[in-house]
């Protein structure tokens, strides 16, 4: 069982740096989990919270790289149980009845909510998050590498594996960005043509086209 | 033109991805997941149209993508490269973003 009162960084204006503070642990609602945070990755779209954009309202807890261990189940909820490895990402929670959400495409949902935005995420203890957000992590991964998969690592595989590409063709990266460190080690190991080393370069340099 | 079948670019740097357009052989496409604020790319519509070549975006995907993520990289043993830094130190943590090896986390 939590204890009542969990340390957590918040945004309290914005463009202000974030303050460490204690808060009360929140209590999951219908159709809710709460997480035991055990590690957040640090992206660079947590700026939005910090800044106050996209009618954030403060105070906010940023981090959407989450990685934890649920510990308690609201009402409805009947998947998912305590003790289980989950982790959440940007994508913090869609209505399921908008154009969008009715032809499967959950991220472009109009009323999406996003994790650290539409409310608060993982710079805390523990965090409340609906359970379509919820994402498994095998035993395998640690918190601390299974955290930034969920943002880093989710962008740079489905931009990837959604882009025509097939086995066998060349792929170049560019640059070293936020979502870099997961997708260097998928370009070396997915298959695709070592060629594809030859069009690396420094962030904000041109780079040469990579050749079959 | 070139080769690439898709080039995924991680840099939000404008001026470079316009070049990288040149890379794309036909039917190729450039996949943005970074954007500079406010800048455009500059693309010659014959470079698309003749060869059917494409510039598009991304970000993200949902909670079942998340977890073939997870699931991937336990298939082909790919593990990010992140330091830790305790939850008491975000702030440092996030001005200093850009100089972590690679990924920053915070633990609890």
């Amino acid at each position: 069982m939590a204890t009542q009162a969990m340390r957590a960084v918040q945004v309290t204006k914005a463009g202000a740096p974030f303050v460490c503070t204690d808060i009360p642990v929140p209590e999951p609602g219908r159709g809710q989990v709460r997480l035991r945070v055990h590690a957040c990755g640090v992206c660079g779209g947590d700026a939005i919270a910090r800044n106050g954009l996209m009618g954030v309202t403060l105070p906010r807890t940023p981090g959407h790289e989450v990685a934890g261990v649920i510990d308690a189940v609201g009402e409805g909820v009947t998947d998912w149980r305590v003790g289980q490895r989950v982790g959440v990402g940007w994508q913090g929670g869609y209505c399921t009845t908008c154009e969008f959400c009715r032809a499967g495409d959950f991220v472009n949902c109009v009323r999406a909510q996003v994790v650290g935005l539409s409310y608060d995420g993982g710079y805390a203890e523990y965090l409340v998050v609906p359970q379509l957000a919820l994402a498994r992590i095998p035993d395998e991964l640690s918190f601390e590498e299974a955290g930034p998969l969920m943002c880093a690592g989710i962008t740079t595989f489905n931009a990837l594996r959604n882009c025509g590409a097939r086995a066998g063709e060349t792929v170049a990266s560019h640059g070293i960005g936020g979502p870099w460190p997961p997708r260097r080690s998928i370009r070396c190991q997915d298959g695709l043509p070592n060629d594809c080393d030859k069009s690396r370069t420094r962030q904000g340099s041109t780079v040469s086209p990579a050749r079959r | 033109m070139g080769g690439a079948a898709a080039i995924i670019s991680t840099a939000g740097f404008a001026a470079a991805q316009t070049d990288l357009i040149q890379g794309l052989r036909p039917s190729g496409r450039l996949v943005l997941i970074a954007a500079e604020h406010g800048a455009a790319l500059q693309v010659q519509g014959e470079a698309l149209q003749f060869g059917r070549r494409g510039v598009i975006g991304w970000y993200s995907g949902h909670a079942k993508d998340s977890e073939e993520t997870t699931a991937f990289a336990v298939l082909k043993g790919i593990r990010p490269i992140v330091e830790t830094h305790p939850l008491a130190n975000a702030e440092n943590t996030f001005i200093n973003m850009s100089k972590a090896r690679y990924r920053a986390v915070l633990t609890m």
